[in-house]
């Protein structure tokens, strides 16, 4: 054992040495330049605090790069020339790291070494880092997210991530896109049901100006972008500004599963599924797009879950809305009695939904029993109710809108808008 | 052209479910703890940029719904059902105490639909799917969707 760490310390001087070195040929101590995958690992492993390392051009191949220091800036020389490919992952676990600049795309990872709801291509388990600048596409056909936010240990949530000016396209791979989880899974699994247990707090994490397209997969395929596991734990996080342009992965574009998320001036362009206010109260829909612009595929609107939420000021401007969503395009979803206090499948109640501009071609503009079979279904198991009444969504106001659509139906009554 | 305003006397529906959803939405908006008069609406700058994005092509709706948006005769809002939206985002994240490098001006001043360019990495200028532009799922894209499916033993498509 002794000989173990004495060896493994004997090691890392060298290295520390080896980047001594590095550092002062090029006749800095603060910045590093590389321009190699052993290099670049290296450097990162042993990055002191505050260290920059400049990546220059070049692919950087079967990347095993883990930055445990705090404040390191790692860019690419020139941003978008340092490809990193093959089996290669990243994990920033320092606090205020910033990732800037980097291509994923060719990658070759082990899929028996990844699951879904792990850890990703990209792993952040410190708090204020920015990955920024960056573009993924296509990477391999391994089933994890490619940014996933993890915990280092139970109770401790990684927090103040900023994504932005990231793209992310062609993932032909099974999970979300982006995961910002504030759990583990496996913990969340085990002990949610427990007495006593506190579920993790805020994450305050703002993803922004980034781009999704990513073709459509079978079944629970994983969306763009996950917030949180269960609508109990703190969410906080700040979407906007951002472009989902055929992000067609799932039924769900975003699935936000967490309370106090705000969703501000996005653009849902051609996308095959809905933004889903999934689990979580008090989120904010506010000034986003949702545009039709061909007629290729039935395209989707809001699909909303639990209670005290703010819909305000979006556009909807769809042709043809989702038929396997029921073909409306806010769905508010129905529950049992008091289900907004429950986890699972929280029904939508006193919610606003004011100044939204709603046209549809062909479907419906409002629905307020979203998958009623299915939830009384999951009610009647879990808490032996079967009346149709108490599954409604209660205490929601609907306040001015523009809307027209081809269907009327019973959820649509006496709205305060206008009908064109 | 018609107008649902709750003035109107509904229509009539057979079946337990249409008459307990109609019957809950009326009694919904009466009850409602919503009723707070929040501020000016939006509306109406809301409408002239979605004119003026119409005018530089940027947006595909109808002219008759900008008129009728933009028309204050037209289009009534009702003064204790409005939000301002910049009021509403700026109460929320200081509330929600945000990370401070959140600038409130950058948030106020974009409202319109965004394109490829004013999104993703600056170095990326070329939109870099075919998929986006074709909706079409082929070549390497579709063998690495077709091997990941094959993992979790489903068929593709």
């Amino acid at each position: 054992m002794r000989k173990s760490v004495y060896k493994k310390r004997t090691k890392l001087s060298v290295k520390c040495n080896l980047l001594w070195f590095l550092a002062l040929a090029q006749g800095c101590s603060n910045e590093v330049r590389v321009d190699s995958t052993g290099e670049f690992a290296l450097a990162a492993s042993v990055a002191e605090p505050g260290q920059v390392i400049i990546v220059a051009d070049g692919v950087y191949s079967n990347l095993h790069l883990q930055v445990e220091a705090e404040e390191v800036t790692i860019k690419a020389k020139h941003p978008g020339k340092a490809i990193i490919s093959g089996d290669s992952r990243v994990i920033l676990d320092g606090d205020g790291i910033v990732f800037s600049g980097f291509y994923f795309k060719d990658g070759a990872r082990n899929p028996d070494e990844w699951g879904s709801h792990g850890p990703g291509l990209v792993t952040v388990r410190g708090n204020h880092i920015r990955i920024t600048e960056c573009a993924f596409h296509q990477f391999d056909s391994v089933s994890s997210g490619w940014i996933v936010t993890m915990p280092r240990s139970m109770g401790e949530v990684p927090q103040f991530l900023r994504v932005d000016h990231c793209s992310f396209t062609n993932k032909p791979s099974f999970d979300q896109v982006v995961n910002f989880n504030n759990i583990l899974r496996a913990n969340w699994v085990a002990h949610r049901d427990e007495e006593g247990y506190v579920p993790p707090g805020p994450m305050y994490h703002r993803l922004d100006h980034c781009y999704f397209s990513n073709p459509k997969k079978k079944g629970n395929a994983g969306a763009g972008l996950r917030i949180g596991f269960s609508g109990d734990a703190g969410g906080r996080c700040l979407v906007d500004h951002n472009l989902f342009e055929r992000q067609d992965s799932e039924s769900e574009i975003i699935t936000s599963k967490t309370p106090e998320n705000i969703f501000f001036a996005n653009t849902y362009r051609n996308c095959r599924g809905t933004m889903n206010f999934r689990g979580g109260a008090r989120q904010i829909a506010l000034r986003n797009y949702f545009l039709a612009t061909d007629r290729l595929a039935e395209y989707g609107g809001m699909f909303i879950w639990d209670n005290d939420h703010v819909v305000t000021e979006n556009y909807f401007h769809l042709l043809r809305t989702l038929q396997h969503r029921g073909g409306a395009v806010i769905y508010l979803n129905a529950g049992p009695d008091n289900s907004e206090s429950v986890n699972g499948f929280p029904r939508v109640c006193n919610s606003l939904f004011a100044n939204n501009i709603i046209l549809v071609e062909q479907g419906a503009v409002f629905d307020l029993s979203g998958l009623l079979e299915r939830r009384i279904e999951w009610a009647a198991q879990k808490h032996n109710l079967t009346d149709v009444e108490k599954f409604l969504p209660l205490g929601n106001v609907f306040s001015v809108m523009l809307w027209r659509c081809s269907t009327v139906r019973r959820s649509q009554l006496n709205f305060p808008g206008k009908l064109i | 052209m018609a107008v649902l305003d709750g003035s109107q006397e509904p229509i009539k529906f057979s079946g337990e479910i249409d008459l307990i959803s109609r019957q809950n939405w009326r009694n919904n908006v009466l009850h409602s703890e919503w009723t707070n008069p929040v501020s000016h609406s939006g509306i109406a700058l809301a409408a002239l940029e979605l004119k003026q994005y119409q005018a530089q092509g940027l947006l595909m709706p109808p002219v008759e719904v900008i008129e009728a948006c933009y028309n204050p005769v037209s289009f009534e809002v009702d003064p204790h059902l409005v939000v301002d939206p910049r009021a509403l985002l700026a109460g929320q994240i200081k509330r929600l105490k945000h990370s401070p490098d959140i600038d409130l001006r950058e948030l106020d001043d974009a409202v319109r639909p965004l394109e490829f360019a004013d999104v993703g990495p600056s170095w990326l200028k070329e939109n870099p799917s075919t998929y986006v532009r074709e909706a079409k799922v082929e070549g390497r894209l579709l063998d690495m969707m077709k091997e990941s499916h094959k993992r979790r033993k489903l068929s593709y498509p």
